[in-house]
């Protein structure tokens, strides 16, 4: 805790630091969430200390880069929490980590669908997530900060990933086969290429009563085509069992692609975004995939993973509706 | 009559008595465990559930596409692009595809499909 304490010190430029209290939070199996209440010359902050757990996976970003693409969003107006210092040194916290103002808020999707008393009237809620990924979306590439984020992902790169996933866990899935097919004889050439969440979804926003409170999880940002987080946000995976609120559980199609329009001056091609939606649905069949493989590659035993895996079949056959 | 074990029974009361019994008095984290694996325990009961209707289904579809030896040879049609869109053989694959994922969601979620049809997509 010195060592921490000197950081925050040194960080902020303070004479006194004390730590008041530093408790892990539930969630995230990839990266470790500590709520961090610390005293600075007098003042009461309350901060969230995000670092990496033990079993890191390949694909996700380091705590360095996160906080980079935070500072990002943060600097176009998308509502996160304010990112404040970072970290590569061992010594202070145990593993890299970076340090974010705490904000309040759930984000658990099954709530979010049904009470109304979060985030206020639903259509409302649906234009202020628009205008949330509109300004994700104003972030162009080249952005010498971001340069870690490499070229955009090709959807035909993503289908032989998958191949060679498929192939080396020696599984044998028809539909998702015939959908990784179909994606890549079918995928739209881009056209704009922008700051992609890649993971902007109910779930991964924090809602108060007054509203949007933080846009979580950028572990998987990356540069793409806009209409494809728009397909990723409609996939009905997100709704929470919602269905006939196509936008995220919370809102109407045309509400979103209204407020969307408006708020970025793009016009959202509706085929690309049920293109995207599609793609969706293999792309979360996939991950759901790795998940459960983690657990029967032995790599780590558990049965969250295992049943992350049996969420598959859902995914699948949203996938064969999408190509059929 | 049978004097075998109802296995399911076992499996769902099993469940029901986690649920019921265990789950309330726990803190928000074990809760949490307890129900994954209510979850784990409805998915190995239902597993135990007579899926032979299923099955057929599954065996049918696949008789519609007799010039594939095994599944190994239909995936790399799939993948060749054999199975495209102008394939005769596309609608066999698709159904036999389908036939696949709904013997996986009659024990992973059989709420699902019921479900499905209230979207208006």
């Amino acid at each position: 805790m010195e060592h921490l304490a000197a950081f925050i010190a040194a960080a902020s430029g303070a004479r006194n630091v004390r730590i008041d209290r530093y408790e892990r939070l539930g969630g995230g199996a990839i990266q470790e969430n500590f709520a961090l209440d610390v005293c600075i010359d007098g003042r009461d902050e309350a901060f969230v200390l995000r670092k990496d757990a033990p079993s890191r996976v390949a694909v996700s970003r380091t705590r360095a880069e996160e906080f980079a693409l935070l500072r990002a969003a943060f600097a176009a107006g998308v509502t996160v929490p304010e990112p404040l210092w970072a970290s590569a040194d061992p010594e202070i916290a145990g593993a890299p980590f970076f340090i974010m103002r705490r904000v309040a808020g759930t984000a658990v999707g099954r709530r979010i669908v049904r009470d109304e008393s979060l985030g206020g009237d639903r259509s409302t809620l649906a234009r202020r997530l628009a205008e949330q990924l509109a300004r994700i979306h104003e972030i162009h590439p080249p952005r010498t900060e971001l340069a870690f984020l490499g070229e955009p992902r090709t959807v035909h790169e993503f289908v032989l990933d998958a191949y060679a996933f498929l192939d080396a866990t020696e599984r044998a899935v028809p539909a998702l086969e015939l959908g990784l097919r179909w994606l890549d004889v079918n995928a739209p050439v881009p056209e704009e290429t922008v700051l992609l969440h890649h993971d902007f979804r109910t779930g991964n926003y924090m809602l108060d009563a007054g509203g949007i409170t933080a846009i979580l999880d950028w572990e998987f940002a990356g540069w793409g085509d806009p209409h494809e987080d728009i397909g990723w946000f409609f996939a009905r995976s997100w709704r929470f069992g919602m269905n006939d609120r196509e936008a995220g559980g919370v809102g109407s199609r045309a509400a979103f692609y209204t407020a969307y329009q408006r708020a970025s001056g793009r016009h959202i091609d509706d085929n690309r975004v049920r293109y995207w939606e599609t793609f969706a649905h293999a792309r979360w069949a996939i991950i759901a995939r790795r998940q459960a493989d983690r657990h029967y590659s032995g790599a780590e035993r558990s049965l969250e993973l295992l049943l992350i895996g049996t969420l598959e079949p859902e995914a699948d056959d949203m996938l064969l509706r999408g190509i059929a | 009559m049978s004097d075998r074990l109802d296995v399911y029974d076992l499996l769902m009361l099993a469940r029901e008595t986690l649920q019921n019994e265990l789950a309330p008095g726990l803190p928000a984290g074990a809760r949490f465990t307890a129900a994954l694996i209510a979850n784990a325990l409805a998915i190995a009961a239902r597993e135990t559930l007579d899926h032979s209707a299923t099955d057929l289904d599954i065996a049918d579809a696949r008789e519609e596409l007799p010039e594939f030896n095994d599944d190994r040879e239909l995936i790399a049609a799939i993948r060749s692009g054999a199975l495209d869109e102008r394939s005769p053989s596309r609608l066999a694959a698709l159904a036999y595809a389908a036939a696949l994922v709904r013997r996986q969601l009659a024990v992973t979620n059989p709420a699902y499909e019921r479900t499905h049809d209230q979207t208006t997509s």
